[in-house]
Protein backbone atom coordinates (compact mmCIF):
# COMPACT_ATOMS: atom_id res chain seq x y z
CA UNK A 1 0.00 0.00 0.00
CA UNK A 2 2.98 2.71 0.80
CA UNK A 3 4.30 1.49 -2.44
CA UNK A 4 1.03 2.61 -4.21
CA UNK A 5 1.09 5.82 -2.25
CA UNK A 6 4.24 6.77 -3.40
CA UNK A 7 3.75 6.29 -6.79
CA UNK A 8 0.62 8.01 -6.60
CA UNK A 9 2.14 10.85 -4.91
CA UNK A 10 4.65 11.19 -7.53
CA UNK A 11 2.04 10.58 -10.06
CA UNK A 12 0.37 13.91 -8.19
CA UNK A 13 3.74 15.95 -8.93
CA UNK A 14 4.17 15.32 -12.00
CA UNK A 15 0.81 14.92 -13.69
CA UNK A 16 -0.79 17.85 -11.81
CA UNK A 17 2.33 20.22 -11.28
CA UNK A 18 4.37 19.33 -14.11
CA UNK A 19 7.42 17.10 -12.08
CA UNK A 20 8.46 16.32 -8.84
CA UNK A 21 12.24 16.02 -9.46
CA UNK A 22 12.80 12.44 -9.31
CA UNK A 23 13.68 11.59 -12.76
CA UNK A 24 12.85 10.06 -16.08
CA UNK A 25 11.95 6.50 -14.21
CA UNK A 26 8.83 8.17 -12.49
CA UNK A 27 7.81 9.65 -15.64
CA UNK A 28 7.84 6.36 -17.33
CA UNK A 29 5.43 5.37 -14.43
CA UNK A 30 3.54 8.98 -15.41
CA UNK A 31 2.46 8.05 -18.94
CA UNK A 32 1.65 4.36 -18.00
CA UNK A 33 -0.82 5.44 -15.50
CA UNK A 34 -1.97 8.39 -18.09
CA UNK A 35 -3.07 5.72 -20.74
CA UNK A 36 -4.41 3.51 -18.13
CA UNK A 37 -6.80 6.47 -16.59
CA UNK A 38 -7.19 7.11 -19.83
CA UNK A 39 -7.91 10.81 -19.33
CA UNK A 40 -7.27 12.76 -22.31
CA UNK A 41 -3.79 14.36 -20.77
CA UNK A 42 -2.24 14.69 -24.55
CA UNK A 43 -5.49 15.97 -25.91
CA UNK A 44 -6.08 19.16 -23.67
CA UNK A 45 -4.73 21.99 -25.26
CA UNK A 46 -1.29 23.39 -23.22
CA UNK A 47 -1.74 25.71 -20.61
CA UNK A 48 -1.65 29.25 -21.78
CA UNK A 49 0.73 30.76 -19.01
CA UNK A 50 4.51 29.88 -17.78
CA UNK A 51 4.28 27.01 -14.87
CA UNK A 52 7.75 27.76 -13.86
CA UNK A 53 6.29 28.70 -10.27
CA UNK A 54 4.17 25.60 -10.23
CA UNK A 55 6.92 22.91 -10.96
CA UNK A 56 8.34 24.06 -7.74
CA UNK A 57 5.05 23.03 -6.05
CA UNK A 58 5.59 20.08 -3.47
CA UNK A 59 2.41 18.69 -3.18
CA UNK A 60 3.48 15.16 -1.99
CA UNK A 61 2.03 16.38 1.72
CA UNK A 62 -0.80 17.52 0.20
CA UNK A 63 -1.64 13.93 -1.47
CA UNK A 64 -0.19 12.05 1.77
CA UNK A 65 -2.57 14.12 4.04
CA UNK A 66 -5.73 13.71 1.54
CA UNK A 67 -5.17 9.56 1.32
CA UNK A 68 -5.15 9.49 4.91
CA UNK A 69 -8.44 11.49 5.30
CA UNK A 70 -6.36 14.05 7.25
CA UNK A 71 -8.55 17.53 6.06
CA UNK A 72 -7.26 19.67 8.39
CA UNK A 73 -3.22 18.99 7.55
CA UNK A 74 -4.66 18.87 3.65
CA UNK A 75 -6.42 22.55 4.05
CA UNK A 76 -3.29 23.55 6.04
CA UNK A 77 -0.95 22.83 3.02
CA UNK A 78 -2.98 23.85 0.05
CA UNK A 79 -3.39 27.03 1.40
CA UNK A 80 0.18 27.10 1.63
CA UNK A 81 0.19 26.87 -1.81
CA UNK A 82 -2.38 29.05 -2.84
CA UNK A 83 -0.27 31.98 -0.38
CA UNK A 84 2.67 31.20 -2.65
CA UNK A 85 1.21 30.67 -6.10
CA UNK A 86 -2.47 32.92 -6.04
CA UNK A 87 -1.92 32.83 -10.08
CA UNK A 88 -1.56 29.00 -10.24
CA UNK A 89 -5.28 27.31 -10.99
CA UNK A 90 -3.61 24.13 -9.67
CA UNK A 91 -3.12 25.53 -6.48
CA UNK A 92 -6.85 26.65 -6.19
CA UNK A 93 -7.61 23.53 -7.48
CA UNK A 94 -6.21 21.81 -4.67
CA UNK A 95 -7.55 23.90 -2.28
CA UNK A 96 -10.88 23.85 -3.30
CA UNK A 97 -10.77 19.67 -3.00
CA UNK A 98 -8.98 19.95 0.39
CA UNK A 99 -11.73 22.27 1.69
CA UNK A 100 -14.30 20.01 0.89
CA UNK A 101 -12.82 17.25 2.46
CA UNK A 102 -12.64 19.31 5.65
CA UNK A 103 -16.21 19.81 5.14
CA UNK A 104 -16.16 23.48 4.17
CA UNK A 105 -18.64 23.39 1.20
CA UNK A 106 -19.03 26.86 0.27
CA UNK A 107 -15.73 27.80 0.23
CA UNK A 108 -14.84 24.57 -1.32
CA UNK A 109 -17.74 26.02 -4.49
CA UNK A 110 -16.60 29.14 -4.11
CA UNK A 111 -12.76 28.24 -4.98
CA UNK A 112 -13.51 25.73 -7.63
CA UNK A 113 -16.11 27.67 -9.43
CA UNK A 114 -13.62 29.93 -11.80
CA UNK A 115 -11.58 26.89 -12.48
CA UNK A 116 -14.69 25.52 -13.66
CA UNK A 117 -15.85 28.37 -15.90
CA UNK A 118 -12.64 28.72 -17.26
CA UNK A 119 -10.49 26.41 -19.44
CA UNK A 120 -7.52 25.35 -17.28
CA UNK A 121 -5.96 22.09 -19.77
CA UNK A 122 -3.52 21.31 -17.55
CA UNK A 123 -3.59 17.85 -16.14
CA UNK A 124 -4.45 16.52 -12.23
CA UNK A 125 -4.85 13.41 -11.07
CA UNK A 126 -5.01 12.45 -7.13
CA UNK A 127 -4.80 8.43 -6.85
CA UNK A 128 -5.04 7.34 -3.13
CA UNK A 129 -3.57 3.56 -3.59
CA UNK A 130 -5.40 2.04 -6.45
CA UNK A 131 -8.22 4.07 -6.49
CA UNK A 132 -7.97 7.06 -8.81
CA UNK A 133 -9.67 10.29 -6.83
CA UNK A 134 -9.92 12.21 -10.15
CA UNK A 135 -7.76 12.55 -13.02
CA UNK A 136 -8.56 14.57 -15.84
CA UNK A 137 -7.80 18.62 -16.63
CA UNK A 138 -7.96 21.34 -13.91
CA UNK A 139 -10.65 22.26 -15.06
CA UNK A 140 -12.44 19.08 -15.82
CA UNK A 141 -11.71 17.77 -12.13
CA UNK A 142 -13.52 20.94 -11.26
CA UNK A 143 -16.63 20.93 -12.78
CA UNK A 144 -17.01 17.28 -11.48
CA UNK A 145 -15.90 17.97 -7.91
CA UNK A 146 -18.53 21.29 -8.36
CA UNK A 147 -21.43 19.85 -9.41
CA UNK A 148 -21.27 16.89 -6.23
CA UNK A 149 -20.42 19.67 -3.94
CA UNK A 150 -23.68 21.31 -5.26
CA UNK A 151 -26.08 18.52 -4.88
CA UNK A 152 -24.84 18.17 -1.00
CA UNK A 153 -25.05 21.64 -0.36
CA UNK A 154 -28.49 22.24 -2.20
CA UNK A 155 -29.71 18.84 -0.12
CA UNK A 156 -28.86 20.77 3.15
CA UNK A 157 -31.13 23.74 2.14
CA UNK A 158 -28.49 26.02 0.68
CA UNK A 159 -29.79 28.14 -2.23
CA UNK A 160 -27.69 29.29 -5.37
CA UNK A 161 -26.07 31.25 -6.44
CA UNK A 162 -23.97 32.10 -3.37
CA UNK A 163 -24.00 35.99 -2.46
CA UNK A 164 -20.74 37.15 -1.89
CA UNK A 165 -19.21 36.53 1.12
CA UNK A 166 -19.51 40.19 2.77
CA UNK A 167 -23.25 39.60 2.06
CA UNK A 168 -23.63 37.11 4.32
CA UNK A 169 -24.52 38.49 7.74
CA UNK A 170 -24.87 35.91 11.07
CA UNK A 171 -26.34 37.58 14.33
CA UNK A 172 -23.77 39.03 16.36
CA UNK A 173 -25.76 37.21 19.87
CA UNK A 174 -25.01 34.17 18.11
CA UNK A 175 -23.75 30.90 19.80
CA UNK A 176 -20.03 31.38 18.18
CA UNK A 177 -20.11 35.17 19.65
CA UNK A 178 -21.16 33.58 23.31
CA UNK A 179 -18.86 30.93 22.91
CA UNK A 180 -15.55 33.00 21.89
CA UNK A 181 -16.43 35.46 24.96
CA UNK A 182 -17.80 33.62 27.84
CA UNK A 183 -15.14 33.51 30.37
CA UNK A 184 -16.70 32.09 33.42
CA UNK A 185 -18.21 28.68 34.69
CA UNK A 186 -20.83 27.05 36.17
CA UNK A 187 -20.37 23.75 38.62
CA UNK A 188 -16.95 22.61 37.59
CA UNK A 189 -17.81 18.74 38.67
CA UNK A 190 -20.52 17.50 37.54
CA UNK A 191 -23.16 17.41 40.72
CA UNK A 192 -25.58 14.01 41.70
CA UNK A 193 -28.49 15.18 40.18
CA UNK A 194 -30.45 14.89 43.44
CA UNK A 195 -27.85 16.90 45.40
CA UNK A 196 -27.81 19.73 42.82
CA UNK A 197 -27.45 23.25 44.61
CA UNK A 198 -26.90 26.54 43.26
CA UNK A 199 -23.95 26.25 41.28
CA UNK A 200 -21.13 28.93 41.72
CA UNK A 201 -21.13 31.25 39.10
CA UNK A 202 -19.05 33.65 38.52
CA UNK A 203 -20.89 36.44 36.44
CA UNK A 204 -18.80 37.07 33.33
CA UNK A 205 -18.37 40.51 31.98
CA UNK A 206 -20.77 41.16 29.78
CA UNK A 207 -20.49 43.62 26.39
CA UNK A 208 -22.31 46.57 26.16
CA UNK A 209 -25.23 45.38 24.34
CA UNK A 210 -25.47 42.11 26.30
CA UNK A 211 -27.58 43.35 29.36
CA UNK A 212 -27.96 39.40 30.46
CA UNK A 213 -25.27 37.56 32.27
CA UNK A 214 -24.49 34.97 30.31
CA UNK A 215 -22.71 31.31 31.56
CA UNK A 216 -21.22 28.86 29.65
CA UNK A 217 -19.99 25.94 31.32
CA UNK A 218 -16.40 26.24 32.16
CA UNK A 219 -14.30 25.59 28.73
CA UNK A 220 -12.43 21.83 28.36
CA UNK A 221 -9.14 21.99 27.83
CA UNK A 222 -9.65 19.76 24.47
CA UNK A 223 -8.04 22.62 22.42
CA UNK A 224 -5.66 23.84 24.92
CA UNK A 225 -6.22 27.62 23.48
CA UNK A 226 -6.43 30.80 26.27
CA UNK A 227 -9.64 32.37 26.38
CA UNK A 228 -9.66 35.70 25.43
CA UNK A 229 -9.57 36.94 29.32
CA UNK A 230 -6.24 35.58 29.68
CA UNK A 231 -3.33 38.23 28.91
CA UNK A 232 0.09 37.34 27.10
CA UNK A 233 2.37 35.55 29.40
CA UNK A 234 5.05 37.76 28.77
CA UNK A 235 6.19 40.69 26.04
CA UNK A 236 4.61 43.56 24.68
CA UNK A 237 4.47 42.86 21.25
CA UNK A 238 2.63 39.71 19.50
CA UNK A 239 4.45 38.75 16.55
CA UNK A 240 1.09 37.63 14.53
CA UNK A 241 2.29 34.35 12.11
CA UNK A 242 -1.24 33.58 10.58
CA UNK A 243 -5.36 33.23 11.40
CA UNK A 244 -6.95 30.04 11.15
CA UNK A 245 -11.15 29.11 11.82
CA UNK A 246 -10.56 26.31 13.99
CA UNK A 247 -7.91 24.94 16.77
CA UNK A 248 -6.82 22.19 15.15
CA UNK A 249 -6.16 24.30 12.01
CA UNK A 250 -3.93 26.30 14.17
CA UNK A 251 -2.42 23.28 15.97
CA UNK A 252 -1.31 21.84 12.54
CA UNK A 253 -0.58 25.50 11.07
CA UNK A 254 1.80 25.82 14.23
CA UNK A 255 3.51 22.83 13.95
CA UNK A 256 4.54 23.42 9.93
CA UNK A 257 6.10 26.74 11.23
CA UNK A 258 8.03 25.18 13.99
CA UNK A 259 9.00 22.61 11.34
CA UNK A 260 9.47 25.24 8.83
CA UNK A 261 11.22 27.46 11.22
CA UNK A 262 12.93 25.03 13.71
CA UNK A 263 15.89 27.89 14.13
CA UNK A 264 13.89 30.75 14.39
CA UNK A 265 10.88 29.36 16.29
CA UNK A 266 12.56 26.33 17.77
CA UNK A 267 12.87 28.27 21.42
CA UNK A 268 9.06 29.90 20.90
CA UNK A 269 6.00 29.05 22.75
CA UNK A 270 2.90 29.31 20.85
CA UNK A 271 0.64 32.14 21.86
CA UNK A 272 -3.09 32.25 20.85
CA UNK A 273 -5.73 35.14 20.71
CA UNK A 274 -9.65 35.04 19.64
CA UNK A 275 -10.64 37.37 17.52
CA UNK A 276 -14.07 38.39 16.29
CA UNK A 277 -14.09 40.49 12.86
CA UNK A 278 -17.45 40.52 12.76
CA UNK A 279 -19.26 39.62 9.29
CA UNK A 280 -15.77 37.69 8.15
CA UNK A 281 -16.17 35.55 11.71
CA UNK A 282 -14.38 34.39 15.02
CA UNK A 283 -10.83 33.78 14.00
CA UNK A 284 -7.94 32.46 16.16
CA UNK A 285 -4.52 34.28 16.09
CA UNK A 286 -1.51 32.36 15.83
CA UNK A 287 1.84 34.04 16.78
CA UNK A 288 4.43 34.42 19.41
CA UNK A 289 4.78 36.58 22.28
CA UNK A 290 8.07 39.32 22.19
CA UNK A 291 9.36 41.32 24.92
CA UNK A 292 9.87 44.39 23.31
CA UNK A 293 9.61 45.85 19.64
CA UNK A 294 12.98 45.13 18.78
CA UNK A 295 12.43 41.87 18.88
CA UNK A 296 9.61 41.22 17.83
CA UNK A 297 10.49 42.98 14.56
CA UNK A 298 13.80 41.14 14.58
CA UNK A 299 12.05 37.41 14.75
CA UNK A 300 9.56 38.99 12.05
CA UNK A 301 12.35 40.35 9.75
CA UNK A 302 13.80 36.74 9.77
CA UNK A 303 10.33 34.95 8.61
CA UNK A 304 9.52 37.55 6.35
CA UNK A 305 13.12 36.59 4.60
CA UNK A 306 12.11 32.99 4.91
CA UNK A 307 9.05 33.84 2.83
CA UNK A 308 6.29 33.51 5.97
CA UNK A 309 4.16 35.96 6.25
CA UNK A 310 4.46 37.96 9.73
CA UNK A 311 3.44 41.19 11.12
CA UNK A 312 3.95 42.82 14.50
CA UNK A 313 1.05 43.95 16.87
CA UNK A 314 1.23 45.83 20.21
CA UNK A 315 -0.34 43.51 22.99
CA UNK A 316 -0.92 46.79 24.95
CA UNK A 317 0.97 45.93 27.92
CA UNK A 318 3.91 47.70 29.37
CA UNK B 1 -49.66 -36.31 -2.06
CA UNK B 2 -51.08 -34.11 -0.28
CA UNK B 3 -50.40 -36.29 2.83
CA UNK B 4 -47.00 -35.95 2.31
CA UNK B 5 -46.61 -32.46 2.11
CA UNK B 6 -48.74 -31.25 4.81
CA UNK B 7 -45.69 -32.10 7.47
CA UNK B 8 -43.97 -29.01 5.10
CA UNK B 9 -46.53 -26.78 5.11
CA UNK B 10 -47.18 -26.78 8.90
CA UNK B 11 -43.81 -26.55 9.44
CA UNK B 12 -43.50 -23.28 6.98
CA UNK B 13 -46.72 -21.87 8.50
CA UNK B 14 -44.72 -21.85 11.86
CA UNK B 15 -41.51 -21.07 10.98
CA UNK B 16 -43.46 -18.01 9.11
CA UNK B 17 -45.67 -17.32 12.55
CA UNK B 18 -42.33 -17.63 14.46
CA UNK B 19 -40.34 -14.83 12.66
CA UNK B 20 -43.66 -12.59 12.79
CA UNK B 21 -43.22 -13.28 16.75
CA UNK B 22 -39.39 -12.46 16.84
CA UNK B 23 -40.03 -9.52 14.47
CA UNK B 24 -42.99 -8.23 17.05
CA UNK B 25 -40.20 -9.17 19.88
CA UNK B 26 -37.51 -7.31 18.14
CA UNK B 27 -39.96 -4.09 17.73
CA UNK B 28 -41.43 -4.41 21.36
CA UNK B 29 -38.10 -3.97 22.48
CA UNK B 30 -36.95 -1.44 20.43
CA UNK B 31 -35.59 1.59 22.02
CA UNK B 32 -36.91 5.11 23.32
CA UNK B 33 -35.50 6.68 20.79
CA UNK B 34 -37.22 4.76 18.20
CA UNK B 35 -40.78 5.09 19.83
CA UNK B 36 -40.34 8.74 20.51
CA UNK B 37 -39.35 9.21 16.64
CA UNK B 38 -42.44 6.96 15.21
CA UNK B 39 -39.59 4.55 13.76
CA UNK B 40 -39.79 0.92 13.50
CA UNK B 41 -36.72 -0.72 15.31
CA UNK B 42 -34.06 -1.72 13.75
CA UNK B 43 -31.85 -3.92 15.60
CA UNK B 44 -28.75 -3.78 12.98
CA UNK B 45 -29.20 -0.09 13.41
CA UNK B 46 -27.71 -0.42 16.96
CA UNK B 47 -24.47 -0.70 15.46
CA UNK B 48 -24.84 2.59 14.36
CA UNK B 49 -23.89 4.43 17.39
CA UNK B 50 -20.20 2.70 17.66
CA UNK B 51 -19.81 2.54 13.40
CA UNK B 52 -22.28 5.41 12.19
CA UNK B 53 -19.42 8.07 10.15
CA UNK B 54 -22.05 10.51 10.59
CA UNK B 55 -22.87 10.78 14.23
CA UNK B 56 -24.39 13.58 16.32
CA UNK B 57 -23.44 15.86 18.17
CA UNK B 58 -20.70 17.40 16.71
CA UNK B 59 -18.21 20.50 17.82
CA UNK B 60 -19.67 23.17 15.90
CA UNK B 61 -17.32 25.26 14.13
CA UNK B 62 -16.16 25.83 10.59
CA UNK B 63 -19.71 26.72 9.63
CA UNK B 64 -19.77 28.15 6.12
CA UNK B 65 -22.47 30.81 6.11
CA UNK B 66 -24.90 30.85 3.13
CA UNK B 67 -28.00 31.38 2.15
CA UNK B 68 -30.27 28.87 3.28
CA UNK B 69 -33.79 27.47 3.19
CA UNK B 70 -35.82 29.02 6.10
CA UNK B 71 -37.41 27.86 8.82
CA UNK B 72 -41.33 27.77 9.09
CA UNK B 73 -42.28 27.02 12.71
CA UNK B 74 -46.07 26.48 12.70
CA UNK B 75 -45.97 24.90 16.44
CA UNK B 76 -49.90 25.31 18.43
CA UNK B 77 -50.53 24.84 21.32
CA UNK B 78 -50.74 21.27 22.37
CA UNK B 79 -50.82 18.43 25.42
CA UNK B 80 -47.13 17.44 26.08
CA UNK B 81 -47.31 14.00 27.75
CA UNK B 82 -44.29 13.79 29.91
CA UNK B 83 -42.56 10.42 30.78
CA UNK B 84 -39.25 8.71 31.58
CA UNK B 85 -37.81 6.01 29.54
CA UNK B 86 -34.87 3.81 28.76
CA UNK B 87 -33.32 7.28 27.33
CA UNK B 88 -33.89 9.97 30.23
CA UNK B 89 -37.02 12.27 30.40
CA UNK B 90 -39.06 13.47 27.56
CA UNK B 91 -42.06 15.30 26.84
CA UNK B 92 -44.80 13.80 23.60
CA UNK B 93 -46.13 16.74 22.26
CA UNK B 94 -49.08 16.39 20.81
CA UNK B 95 -50.56 16.14 16.99
CA UNK B 96 -50.88 19.07 14.27
CA UNK B 97 -47.50 20.82 14.82
CA UNK B 98 -44.96 20.99 12.15
CA UNK B 99 -41.81 22.93 11.09
CA UNK B 100 -41.50 23.35 7.74
CA UNK B 101 -38.03 23.49 5.88
CA UNK B 102 -38.77 24.70 2.29
CA UNK B 103 -41.70 23.10 1.26
CA UNK B 104 -40.77 20.02 3.47
CA UNK B 105 -43.05 19.59 6.10
CA UNK B 106 -41.75 17.73 9.99
CA UNK B 107 -44.18 17.17 12.62
CA UNK B 108 -43.11 18.11 15.64
CA UNK B 109 -43.25 14.14 17.98
CA UNK B 110 -41.12 14.87 21.03
CA UNK B 111 -39.17 16.81 23.60
CA UNK B 112 -36.01 16.08 25.19
CA UNK B 113 -33.95 17.73 27.66
CA UNK B 114 -29.85 17.10 27.63
CA UNK B 115 -27.57 18.72 30.17
CA UNK B 116 -25.07 19.48 29.52
CA UNK B 117 -25.35 20.56 26.10
CA UNK B 118 -24.65 17.54 23.51
CA UNK B 119 -23.52 20.01 20.95
CA UNK B 120 -20.30 21.99 21.50
CA UNK B 121 -19.69 25.12 19.91
CA UNK B 122 -15.75 26.28 19.10
CA UNK B 123 -15.22 23.55 21.63
CA UNK B 124 -17.66 24.64 24.67
CA UNK B 125 -20.23 22.77 25.79
CA UNK B 126 -23.73 25.06 27.06
CA UNK B 127 -25.12 24.20 30.42
CA UNK B 128 -28.20 22.35 28.82
CA UNK B 129 -29.83 21.57 25.26
CA UNK B 130 -33.67 21.35 24.19
CA UNK B 131 -34.53 19.46 21.08
CA UNK B 132 -37.54 18.94 19.48
CA UNK B 133 -37.93 15.50 17.14
CA UNK B 134 -39.92 15.89 14.20
CA UNK B 135 -40.66 13.26 11.78
CA UNK B 136 -42.03 13.52 8.55
CA UNK B 137 -44.45 11.78 6.57
CA UNK B 138 -42.23 9.65 4.69
CA UNK B 139 -40.16 8.67 7.67
CA UNK B 140 -37.52 11.93 6.92
CA UNK B 141 -36.21 12.60 10.91
CA UNK B 142 -35.27 16.21 11.36
CA UNK B 143 -34.23 17.69 15.10
CA UNK B 144 -34.38 21.71 15.91
CA UNK B 145 -32.24 21.79 18.97
CA UNK B 146 -31.65 25.02 21.02
CA UNK B 147 -28.90 25.29 23.22
CA UNK B 148 -29.04 27.03 26.42
CA UNK B 149 -27.77 29.88 28.45
CA UNK B 150 -28.05 31.06 32.00
CA UNK B 151 -29.66 34.52 32.25
CA UNK B 152 -33.03 35.64 33.90
CA UNK B 153 -35.76 33.24 34.96
CA UNK B 154 -37.63 32.08 31.35
CA UNK B 155 -41.30 32.43 32.03
CA UNK B 156 -42.27 30.08 29.53
CA UNK B 157 -40.67 27.07 30.79
CA UNK B 158 -42.01 27.94 34.46
CA UNK B 159 -44.53 25.64 34.30
CA UNK B 160 -42.43 22.59 32.31
CA UNK B 161 -39.74 23.05 35.30
CA UNK B 162 -42.47 22.78 38.18
CA UNK B 163 -43.22 19.25 36.60
CA UNK B 164 -40.27 18.04 36.32
CA UNK B 165 -39.36 15.25 38.87
CA UNK B 166 -37.20 16.08 41.73
CA UNK B 167 -34.30 13.22 40.39
CA UNK B 168 -33.51 11.03 37.67
CA UNK B 169 -35.64 8.62 37.23
CA UNK B 170 -37.98 10.01 39.41
CA UNK B 171 -41.99 9.77 38.95
CA UNK B 172 -44.10 12.79 37.53
CA UNK B 173 -46.76 13.51 39.42
CA UNK B 174 -48.80 15.39 36.88
CA UNK B 175 -47.17 14.01 33.23
CA UNK B 176 -49.72 16.74 31.46
CA UNK B 177 -49.03 20.51 30.52
CA UNK B 178 -50.82 22.58 27.76
CA UNK B 179 -48.25 24.55 26.10
CA UNK B 180 -46.60 25.40 22.76
CA UNK B 181 -43.09 24.93 21.67
CA UNK B 182 -42.62 27.93 19.81
CA UNK B 183 -42.47 29.76 23.23
CA UNK B 184 -39.55 27.48 23.54
CA UNK B 185 -37.48 28.46 20.65
CA UNK B 186 -35.64 31.52 20.02
CA UNK B 187 -36.81 34.62 17.92
CA UNK B 188 -34.75 34.62 14.89
CA UNK B 189 -34.88 31.91 13.49
CA UNK B 190 -31.69 31.48 11.64
CA UNK B 191 -29.86 27.94 12.12
CA UNK B 192 -26.72 25.71 11.79
CA UNK B 193 -27.18 23.01 9.62
CA UNK B 194 -25.44 19.45 9.24
CA UNK B 195 -26.79 15.39 8.51
CA UNK B 196 -26.44 13.46 11.62
CA UNK B 197 -27.72 10.92 13.57
CA UNK B 198 -29.81 10.05 16.85
CA UNK B 199 -27.90 10.82 19.57
CA UNK B 200 -29.37 7.34 21.28
CA UNK B 201 -29.64 3.79 20.70
CA UNK B 202 -29.97 3.19 17.22
CA UNK B 203 -28.11 6.20 16.12
CA UNK B 204 -30.14 5.99 13.51
CA UNK B 205 -28.52 8.35 10.50
CA UNK B 206 -29.58 10.72 8.01
CA UNK B 207 -31.46 13.14 10.58
CA UNK B 208 -31.30 16.49 9.52
CA UNK B 209 -29.97 18.57 12.48
CA UNK B 210 -31.24 22.52 12.69
CA UNK B 211 -29.30 24.06 15.98
CA UNK B 212 -30.48 27.13 16.59
CA UNK B 213 -27.86 30.19 16.21
CA UNK B 214 -29.15 31.55 18.96
CA UNK B 215 -29.88 30.20 22.40
CA UNK B 216 -32.63 30.65 25.09
CA UNK B 217 -32.10 31.66 28.66
CA UNK B 218 -32.72 29.60 31.79
CA UNK B 219 -32.16 30.94 35.38
CA UNK B 220 -29.37 29.28 37.16
CA UNK B 221 -32.10 27.63 39.13
CA UNK B 222 -34.40 26.80 36.71
CA UNK B 223 -31.13 25.16 34.34
CA UNK B 224 -30.57 23.44 38.14
CA UNK B 225 -33.86 21.76 38.36
CA UNK B 226 -33.46 20.50 34.40
CA UNK B 227 -30.66 18.67 35.63
CA UNK B 228 -31.30 17.57 38.71
CA UNK B 229 -34.48 16.08 36.85
CA UNK B 230 -32.15 14.31 33.84
CA UNK B 231 -28.98 13.81 34.88
CA UNK B 232 -25.58 14.54 33.01
CA UNK B 233 -27.33 12.31 30.38
CA UNK B 234 -25.34 14.33 27.10
CA UNK B 235 -23.59 12.07 24.41
CA UNK B 236 -20.13 13.10 23.48
CA UNK B 237 -19.40 14.78 20.19
CA UNK B 238 -18.60 12.40 17.38
CA UNK B 239 -16.14 13.16 14.12
CA UNK B 240 -17.39 15.56 11.47
CA UNK B 241 -15.93 13.26 9.02
CA UNK B 242 -16.08 15.96 6.26
CA UNK B 243 -19.48 17.06 6.69
CA UNK B 244 -20.68 20.04 5.47
CA UNK B 245 -22.05 22.95 8.28
CA UNK B 246 -24.17 25.24 7.07
CA UNK B 247 -25.13 28.44 8.97
CA UNK B 248 -27.83 30.64 7.80
CA UNK B 249 -27.83 34.50 7.36
CA UNK B 250 -29.61 36.07 9.44
CA UNK B 251 -33.12 36.38 9.06
CA UNK B 252 -33.28 32.87 7.61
Amino acid sequence: MKAGYAISLCLLALLSLGGCGVGSAVKDVATTVAEVVKAPIEAVSAPSRPETDESKFDTIPFAAAYCKGDAEEAVATTREFVQKFPQSPKSHLLHGVALDLSGRGVMAYRALAPLAAARHGSAAVLKCGDEFIYSGTVSEVAQRRLFEIKTRLEKLGLIFPLPAPAKVETTSRDLFALAAMAPTRIAEKPLPPQEVKAATVVPPKAPEAEKVPIVLNKPEPKDGIPRPARKPSRGTHFVHLGSYKSSKMLDRGWQQLQKRFSKILGGEQKSVSRVDLGKKGTFLRLGVQATDSRSASRLCSQLKSSGQYCTVMRTGRS
Amino acid sequence: MSGTCRPIHILALSAALLSVVVAQASAASGSAAEKRAGMPANDAGRNMCATGMRQSPIDIEDTDAARMLRLGFQYKLSLVTLSQSDSGLSGAYGNGSSVYVGKDKFDLRNIAFRTPSEHRVLGRRFPAEIQFLHRSAEGRLAVVSVLVVEGRENLAFREIIERLPAGVGGSIADPKILMNARDLLPELGSYIRYSGSLTSAPCTEDVDWFVMSQPVRLSEGQIARVRGAVGDNARDTQPRNGRYLLQSAQGN
